[in-house]
C-alpha cells in the first residue's frame, strides 16, 4: 500500500475510534463490502452488532465501506442465491453530474440536493403515500445524495416493481396520447401523471402569447385537448421539469438491482475524506461544511497536479499547481490526499 | 358441488373455491392417473401452441362441460405448473404462465361486477370509491404488468392508493394467475411418481417451445447494438455494471456460444477473475443454481434499465429477433 493511502487510513481508523459508526437498520440481516483500490474489493461479510463493525472499521479500515440495501437470512453465504433475500430498502441516487474542471462543485451539488427534495416533496410523500419518518437523507461523502424509504411496504418489492417506479420518476413510458384522448380524463385535478401532464399544459398556454390562450386553458382545465396538441416531443419537453432527474442507468440501478452495495452510512469516503452523514434538515445541510471531519491545524503537503481552487469549510483554497508545497489545515489537506492530488 | 360452481371452479381454479374442491378430492400427485397426467400436459402443449386458440376453445367447453369434464380441467390446474416447473426452461415457464393469465382474463370479460369484486377481493385487499376500485401501490406491484397501459406511470395514484376500472382490475387478476404460476416451485425429490418425469420430458422434446429456429454458428456481426456496445465496453478497462453484464451473458446463452469463448470475452476486464465468470455465465446460462435459463429482455426492457442504443437497423422489438434475422440477412 502506497503512503498516501497508509496514512489516509491511519486518519479514518483514528476517527473511526473516536466517533465509532451508527449501524443500520437490522445489522445482523445486511452483507457487507469494503475496498481501497476500487469501491468494493471484497464483499459477503456480515456482522452483529455496531460494536463489532465499529472495530472491523478501526482495526483493518477500508477506504470504503458499503453494505446491502436488502435482508438476508444469511448474509455471509455465497453465492448470493444462496443468501436468502428477506427484502430489501427502497433506495433512491443522486449524483452530481459535473461537467467543470472542479473539485467540488457547489452548483452540482446544489443541483443534487434540488433533485433530492424534489423526489420526496413531488413523489414519495404526495403520490406514494410515504410518512415523513419512513425516509431517510444520506449524504453520500461525495457527489450526491442517497434517499432510503424503509418501510414494510417497500420491503418485498421485486426488481421489476422498482423498475416501474423507476419509471413513473422520469415518466418513462408515459402514454401521453392515451391520456389526452378521452376527454375530461386529464385535468389539472387528476392525481399521478395525468394530473401533471394538464397543470404543465395549462402552465404552458398562460405563460404563452397563443391568442386565444383564456379558451385554451378553460378547455385544457375541462380535460379536452382538441386545441392543444402536440407530438411526442413537445409533451416530453413541457414535461421535462416536472421529472425525477435519476442521473445515468448506474445510479438508477441503484434502486432497482436489490443486490447492490451502497455506501454505508456515518463511515468516511475514501474518494474525499467526507462522511457519509445522515441528513436532518436538509435545506440548511451543505456537504462542503457539515460533511467535513477533520481538524484545523495546518498540514503541509507536496501536490502531485494541478488543483483548481475549491471551497471547504466556506474557506477558499487553491489554486495550486503540481510540485507546489504548500501548508493548509488538516482537513482540507486530507481532502486532497484521498483526490489523489497530494502527498502528505 | 353444483355443475355451476364447479363451472366456476374450471374457470377459475386459482380461487378458493377451486382449491376447496381440491382438498375436497384430497388430490394426491403420487397417485394420480396416467390420464389426468396426460390432460394435464395437453392442457401445456395446446396453452403453449396458440394461447388465443387454447382460451377460445377453453371458454367454450367449460360453458357446455358436465362433471368429469370439469373435474379435470380444476385438477390439471396444478399438475400443470408442476409439469412446467420440472422442465426447469424459463421460456416454457413464461408462455404457460402467460397463456394462463390471458385465459383468466378472457373469461372475466364475461363476468358481471359481483364475481368480479368477489374473485378480487380473495386476492387483494382493496376500496371502493365510487365504480372504482383503489388498491395499495406495492400490493399493485406485486403483480406488475409488461404492458404499458397497466404500467405504473400510467395509473392514477394517489397517497400510496392506485385507481383502478373493472377492466384494469380483471387485468390485475390475470397478472396475479400470471406471476403465482411463473413463481411455482417444485423440489423434484418430492415427486415421486416417475410419470411426472415421464411428461416433463415429453413437453421438453417438444420443439415449440424451445428457441424457434437453429440459430447455428456465432456471428459477431449480428449482434444488435446493444450488444454490441455492451460486447465494446467489456473490451475496455472501464467498470461494466451488473445490469449489463447480466443481460449480455443472457444472450450469449441464447445465441448458444460455448461457455469458454463467452468467458474470453470478459478478459479485458481490470476485475476479470475466470472462476467468477465461468460461475456468473453458468448461472445466465441455466446451468448453475436452481437451473432456471434467463431469457434475454425485450427491448422495451433493455430501454428502461437504460441499456438500449438503438440505431435505424433496429426493426424488431427483441435482441434475439434481431440477431435471428440478421444473421439469415446476411447469409
Amino acid at each position: 500500500m502506497n503512503p498516501a493511502s497508509e496514512f489516509i487510513r491511519k486518519k479514518f481508523s483514528e476517527y473511526y475510534q473516536k466517533k465509532g459508526v451508527i449501524a443500520p437498520r437490522e445489522i445482523e440481516r445486511r452483507e457487507f463490502g469494503f475496498g481501497n483500490d476500487k469501491k468494493i474489493d471484497y464483499r459477503h461479510y456480515s456482522f452483529s452488532t455496531a460494536n463489532e463493525l465499529r472495530n472491523y472499521l478501526v482495526n483493518s479500515t477500508p477506504l470504503y465501506a458499503s453494505f446491502s440495501s436488502a435482508y438476508y437470512e444469511f448474509p455471509l453465504a455465497q453465492p448470493m442465491a444462496k443468501k436468502s433475500m428477506l427484502g430489501a430498502d427502497l433506495i433512491f441516487e443522486f449524483d452530481a453530474e459535473c461537467e467543470h474542471s472542479c473539485l467540488t462543485c457547489p452548483d452540482c451539488l446544489e443541483k443534487a440536493k434540488l433533485d433530492t427534495i424534489k423526489l420526496i416533496e413531488d413523489f414519495l410523500i404526495p403520490d406514494f403515500g410515504f410518512d415523513k419518518k419512513d425516509i431517510t437523507i444520506t449524504f453520500s461523502g461525495s457527489r450526491g445524495y442517497h434517499v432510503y424509504v424503509v418501510n414494510d411496504a417497500v420491503k418485498q418489492l421485486s426488481g421489476e416493481a422498482r423498475r416501474q417506479i423507476v419509471d413513473y420518476l422520469q415518466a418513462k413510458n408515459l402514454d401521453i396520447e392515451g391520456m389526452i384522448k378521452r376527454k375530461g380524463d386529464a385535468t389539472p385535478d387528476s392525481k399521478g401523471w395525468k394530473g401533471r401532464l394538464a397543470r404543465a399544459a395549462y402552465d404552458y398556454v398562460q405563460n404563452s402569447r397563443l391568442t386565444h390562450k383564456g379558451y385554451i386553458s378553460k378547455k385544457i382545465a375541462e380535460g379536452n385537448y382538441d386545441s392543444f396538441k402536440g407530438n411526442k416531443a413537445f409533451w416530453l419537453k413541457i414535461l421535462k421539469n416536472k421529472t425525477v432527474n435519476l442521473g445515468s442507468a448506474i445510479d438508477q440501478s441503484v434502486t432497482i438491482d436489490i443486490s447492490r452495495l451502497i455506501r454505508l452510512p456515518s463511515t468516511l469516503h475514501g474518494g474525499s475524506s467526507l462522511l457519509c452523514d445522515y441528513v436532518k434538515d436538509m435545506d440548511r445541510f451543505n456537504p462542503l461544511n457539515d460533511a467535513v471531519v477533520f481538524y484545523n491545524p495546518p498540514m503541509k503537503i507536496k501536490l502531485t497536479k494541478d488543483i483548481p481552487e475549491f471551497i471547504l469549510k466556506e474557506q477558499t483554497f487553491g489554486p495550486f499547481k503540481a510540485s507546489q508545497e504548500t501548508s493548509i489545515p488538516e482537513y482540507a489537506a486530507i481532502y486532497l490526499i484521498c483526490k489523489e492530488a497530494a502527498l502528505p | 358441488m353444483e355443475l355451476e360452481d364447479l363451472r366456476f371452479c374450471a374457470r377459475y381454479p386459482f380461487t378458493k373455491e377451486a382449491k376447496g374442491y381440491l382438498d375436497f378430492l384430497k388430490l394426491d400427485l403420487d397417485g394420480l392417473d396416467d390420464d389426468l397426467l396426460e390432460y394435464s400436459s395437453k392442457r401445456v402443449t395446446d396453452s403453449l401452441s396458440d394461447v388465443h386458440k387454447y382460451v377460445r376453445e377453453k371458454f367454450e367447453q367449460i360453458k357446455l362441460a358436465r362433471e368429469p369434464y370439469l373435474m379435470k380441467e380444476i385438477v390439471s390446474f396444478p399438475v400443470s405448473k408442476v409439469l412446467v416447473a420440472l422442465t426447469e426452461d424459463m421460456l416454457v415457464k413464461k408462455k404457460f404462465a402467460r397463456a394462463e393469465s390471458q385465459r383468466a382474463y378472457h373469461f372475466l370479460q364475461f363476468e358481471d361486477d359481483k364475481t368480479l369484486e368477489g374473485i378480487a377481493k380473495q386476492l387483494f385487499t382493496f376500496k371502493k370509491d365510487g365504480k372504482a376500485f383503489l388498491i395499495k401501490f406495492n400490493e399493485y406491484l406485486t403483480y406488475p404488468a409488461e404492458d404499458k397501459d397497466y404500467s405504473l406511470v400510467n395509473l392514477e395514484l394517489d397517497e400510496g392508493m392506485i385507481k383502478l376500472d373493472k377492466e384494469k382490475l380483471a387485468k390485475l387478476i390475470s397478472q396475479y394467475v400470471y406471476h403465482t404460476t411463473l413463481r411455482t416451485k417444485v423440489d423434484k425429490r418430492d415427486i415421486k411418481n416417475k410419470m411426472f418425469f415421464f411428461f416433463t420430458e415429453e413437453l421438453k422434446k417438444d420443439k415449440r417451445y424451445v428457441v424457434p429456429e437453429e440459430l447455428g454458428a456465432v456471428e459477431m456481426e449480428a449482434f444488435p447494438p446493444c450488444m454490441r456496445k455492451i460486447y465494446r465496453d467489456l473490451q475496455s478497462e472501464d467498470k461494466v455494471g451488473h445490469i449489463p453484464r447480466f443481460v449480455f451473458s443472457t444472450f450469449l446463452g441464447g445465441i448458444k456460444m460455448p461457455i469458454e469463448e463467452a468467458i474470453a470475452l470478459f478478459k479485458e476486464q481490470a476485475n476479470f477473475n475466470e472462476g467468477k465468470t465461468r460461475y456468473y455465465l453458468e448461472h445466465s446460462y441455466g446451468l448453475k443454481s436452481n437451473r432456471t435459463k434467463y431469457s434475454v429482455p425485450a427491448c422495451a426492457k433493455m430501454e428502461s434499465y437504460g441499456i438500449c442504443y438503438k440505431d435505424n437497423t433496429c426493426r424488431w422489438k427483441h435482441p434475439m429477433t434481431y440477431y435471428a434475422k440478421m444473421k439469415r440477412y446476411k447469409k
